[in-house]
């Protein structure tokens, strides 16, 4: 009994120590601009990251790349599996179309990829289609590349693919019934057919309606694999199964743990651009992909040299670029971003009434949030498309609006409050549907104390996974959400503010916006210039109408290896293929043994 | 005798004698004089109700207060025990988090021993088929995983305060309702029991008037001893993302949120220690309570401390006779 009290004393002792050490004068420590609010401000990276200019140096053969990634393979069959979600897919097989890689950083620097859902036509380049042509709107014909084999591995063995593979591939993606383009595109699905009208002249034709969306996915989206595959096996979904035209081969695949690729000898493309160029791709030897779901061990993993590449969020990555200097690093702003949605179609809700939208909208600092709580590494201006090199012609600045709509992004609380109490509503009590993440809830927290001072009482029902994906994939909610929106390469189907998908997650149902819609088909796959020229017109007028809460975005990071060359943050080679930053990438051997001594 | 030798004799006769104190007053002195553990765990739960009360008079910000710090900004004269990532004052937050951890652990203690009560004195008294069928119950119930059921209940009823106030005490309560139980069986057969029921006092009554009071003790002891429980069960759920609803802090959220742990020590130190301060507390005063209540451990001369019953009425027909002849 008497040892009680003696380490009671003891406890309180070393916690009375601790809180004396911690204790001291506040400082403030800023690397950068930003506003001061009442204390010490931790400023991140501000600043735009250096410029990696394309390789000068000769590439090498040999090495494994190595990716940590946060989640499993799902799958190995796009008939089954997304597309984006089967990763290995993208190395394994190829699409007809994917990004210019001489337009790219290594060649021109036009653009830096770095958006996943980039779609544009018009900096495509012929992968498995040498060329493509598009003599009236409906139809789309392919000159298939000759020569391309696929992995020679049974039951193909290694024979040339023809067009009847493009037909094949297509054609099952749209039939299959789990199939993402099938469930999706129904309607594209019924009025496409797919004809191989040479042995490597492929002949798309839809209907006019179906044009855009047709362009869309059967370009770039849609792998071609083997018919032989699937009469022998019914399907791909083992790994053990996969084959295709691409740079690696599926070796292995040990689930929740690692995936490994291996060099394909009889890969068709060369070196497009470089020093290398002519050169056989791909430089690597293999390439593995080490699933680790837990962030900071796959943050240890790149600290440690354990790991190649890793992407890594805008709090951690200001302490990797201050302790960790050798490493590269590109940010952007992923295109896919959050917002509060609300239901702008019940008529009885305060969230139908613009005035409200409009003060809810003044009512958020977005500049604290941009500044204290990122950091400043944060974009407040991100719906419903973000800023990049290859949307730039659809993209307006927040600067270059309306003064009238710039100044409904101003934090503007009396304003707002005014305007509240034109509408009706002096008080207001709103719910809002989230996912119970650190993220969300920090960021609606922050929102919930903006939105008190204007008189608004914001409750935060944080909901499991299961059920907010359920609540967003339904737009079932009674009055707001927080959700993502769709990626970039939609926004000509003004997805995240117009028709019946998840991401008019607002139910906005305008007729400007229609007008502007219907106008925008007719470009569909035929001008990507004149689309972006009609959504850019149109963006003053949605904005205005605050159908979404934006929410200041911050940046997304990668970070690689300093003997990792030929790479330069770009996210994907062709439209949500995912982990393919290694095709074209090399290991400088002796750079890394010189740094790590192996 | 003088009236004042009489006065004189009876007073060193009363010294010699405890005085009556009602129940609680008497064990709250003997709490202080015998168990000095037990009273500062009383005082620990003392406070932790008066911070909870009085959190809005205390706290120096509210609780989701942005911004009136800077961000991570370590524990200094103006943030006592820092700020976290949103610059909210972790001092208020944890004041306001007792205010849960009160809510919470009063709560469900209260409605546990209600319902333990209810059951095990219902199953202990009536006994036979009853009391068969009731425990075969109880020994379901006890036989999943507490967390586990409350993950499963939580996720169906949805987070909140009175969901997880609710759900920890049916919880409690079925599983001590067989402490409450055998307690019942031990006393139903006294003779007090046998003739109350003898002279037709109706089940009800003798329950409420003849059972309840003889079985408060350990009902007491459980209560305390399920208060730690539920915060702590609280700050589990809490910590998972079942529990308390953003951005209403409360402790085992507060320690869930390891993001920034690594760079701001103060997000995971000072929560941990008002929940470990408060569990402990909670777990000294419901052992103190333990020892002085439970008839088992007063010891051969019983709770008055060397002095019987027997002495104090001898002693109290002495005084009387002390008066009578004077």
């Amino acid at each position: 009994m008497k040892k009680h009290p003696v380490w009671l004393v003891l406890s309180v002792i070393i916690i009375l120590i601790m809180a004396l050490v911690s204790c001291k004068q506040t400082t403030t420590t800023t690397e950068g601009t930003g506003t001061t609010v009442k204390g010490q401000i931790i400023q991140r990276v501000t600043e735009t990251p250096p410029v990696i200019p394309p390789s000068v140096e000769t590439p090498k053969y040999g090495g494994t790349f190595v990716y940590a990634r946060e989640t499993d393979i799902q799958g190995f069959d796009e008939a089954f599996t997304q597309h984006f979600l089967a990763d290995t897919l993208h190395s394994t097989n190829e699409e007809l179309l994917s990004h210019d890689w001489t337009r790219g950083p290594a060649g021109t620097a036009e653009f830096d990829y770095q958006l996943p859902g980039i779609n544009r036509l018009d900096i495509k380049a012929g992968t498995l289609a040498e060329s493509w042509e598009i003599p009236e709107r409906g139809r789309m014909i392919f000159h298939i590349r000759q020569g391309v084999s696929f992995q020679n591995k049974p039951p193909v063995n290694g024979r040339e693919l023809v067009a009847d593979d493009v037909v094949y591939s297509l054609n099952r993606l749209m039939t299959e019934p789990r199939s993402y383009i099938k469930a999706g595109y129904p309607a594209m699905c019924a009025a496409t057919t797919v004809t191989a009208t040479g042995k490597y002249k492929v002949e798309i034709k839809t209907s006019e309606a179906e044009f855009g969306n047709m362009t869309s996915l059967l370009p770039d989206f849609a792998n071609i694999i083997p018919h032989e595959v699937i009469e022998t096996y019914g399907d791909m979904r083992d790994w053990k199964n996969a084959c295709g035209t691409g740079p690696f081969i599926l070796s292995d695949f040990v689930a929740g743990s690692a995936v490994t690729l291996t060099r394909n000898s009889n890969y068709w493309r060369t070196d497009p651009v470089g020093p290398g160029k002519g050169n056989k791709l791909p430089y690597l030897d293999s390439c593995k992909m080490l699933i680790i779901p837990d962030m900071s061990a796959r943050y240890a993993a790149l600290r440690t040299a354990k790991v190649d590449w890793c992407g890594v969020t805008w709090d951690e990555a200001a302490n990797l670029r201050k302790n960790y200097p050798t490493l590269k690093w590109a940010k952007f702003i992923h295109d896919t971003v959050y917002v509060i949605y609300m239901r702008t179609d019940k008529a009885d809700s305060p969230l139908s009434n613009l005035k409200v939208r409009q003060a809810l909208t003044m009512g958020v600092d977005y500049t604290t949030l941009k500044d204290v709580f990122y950091g400043g590494d944060a974009q407040i201006m991100c719906w419903p498309v973000v800023q990049s090199k290859e949307y730039a012609g659809a993209y307006v600045p927040l600067e270059q609006y309306p003064q009238e709509v710039q100044d409904l992004y101003k934090y503007q609380p009396e304003k707002a409050r005014a305007l509240l109490a034109e509408a009706g509503y002096p008080s207001l009590k709103l719910t809002i549907v989230c996912y119970n993440t650190p993220t969300q809830v920090d960021v609606l927290s922050q929102v919930k104390a903006f939105w008190e001072k204007i008189g608004v009482d914001l409750t935060i029902d944080a909901k499991d996974y299961a059920v907010w994906t359920a609540a967003m994939t339904r737009r079932s909610y009674d009055q707001m959400l927080y959700s993502y929106t769709s990626g970039i390469g939609t926004f000509w189907k003004m997805i995240n503010y117009n028709g019946t998908s998840q991401f008019n997650g607002s139910y906005v149902n305008d007729p400007k916006v229609l007008e502007a819609y219907t106008e925008m088909q007719k470009y569909a796959g035929i001008d990507e210039k004149k689309m972006d020229e009609i959504h850019r017109n149109i963006l003053p007028y949605v904005l205005s109408q605050c159908w979404v809460i934006t929410r200041t975005t911050p940046y997304t990071y990668y970070f690689w290896q300093p003997w990792v060359k030929n790479y330069y943050g770009q996210t994907a080679n062709g439209y949500y293929d995912y982990y393919t930053a290694h095709n074209y990438a090399w290991i400088d051997l002796e750079l890394r043994k010189q740094m790590i001594g192996k | 005798m003088t009236e004042g030798a009489r006065v004189a004799g009876s007073t060193e006769i009363s010294k010699a004698i405890p005085k009556h104190y009602p129940f609680f007053i008497d064990l709250l002195i003997r709490l202080v004089r015998q168990k000095p553990l037990g009273t500062v765990g009383g005082v620990i739960v003392l406070v932790l109700f008066l911070v909870g009360i009085f959190a809005p008079l205390l706290a120096p910000f509210g609780f989701n207060e942005i911004y009136v710090g800077g961000p991570l900004e370590q524990p200094s004269l103006n943030h006592l025990m820092g700020t976290d990532n949103i610059g909210r004052d972790l001092f208020s937050r944890i004041v306001y988090g007792a205010r849960i951890s009160m809510y919470v652990g009063l709560g469900a203690s209260t409605i546990g021993a209600f319902l333990a009560t209810a059951i095990g004195t219902i199953s202990g008294y009536i006994g036979g088929k009853t009391d068969i069928v009731i425990q075969r119950l109880v020994d379901a119930w006890m036989c999943f995983p507490a967390l586990f059921i409350l993950l499963t209940v939580m996720a169906i009823v949805g987070p909140g305060l009175v969901q997880v106030t609710v759900v920890l005490g049916i919880l409690y309560g079925i599983g001590s309702s067989r402490i409450v139980r055998s307690t019942v069986i031990s006393i139903k057969n006294n003779t007090y029991i046998e003739a109350a029921r003898a002279i037709g006092c109706p089940v009800s009554k003798t329950l409420l008037r003849h059972v309840l009071p003889n079985i408060m003790a350990p009902i007491i002891i459980l209560f305390t001893i399920n208060m730690g429980a539920a915060i702590l069960a609280e700050a589990s759920i809490s910590f998972l993302g079942f529990g308390i609803p953003p951005p209403t802090p409360s402790w085992g959220g507060m320690l869930s949120e390891t993001r920034f742990m690594l760079q701001a020590w103060w997000l995971a130190i000072w929560p941990g220690i008002a929940l470990s301060i408060v569990v402990y507390g909670i777990n000294m005063l419901g052992d103190a309570l333990r020892d002085l209540l439970d008839p088992r451990l007063r010891g051969g001369l019983g709770r008055y401390g060397g002095v019987s019953k027997k002495l104090i009425k001898e002693n109290k027909r002495q005084i009387a006779r002390a008066t009578i002849k004077n």
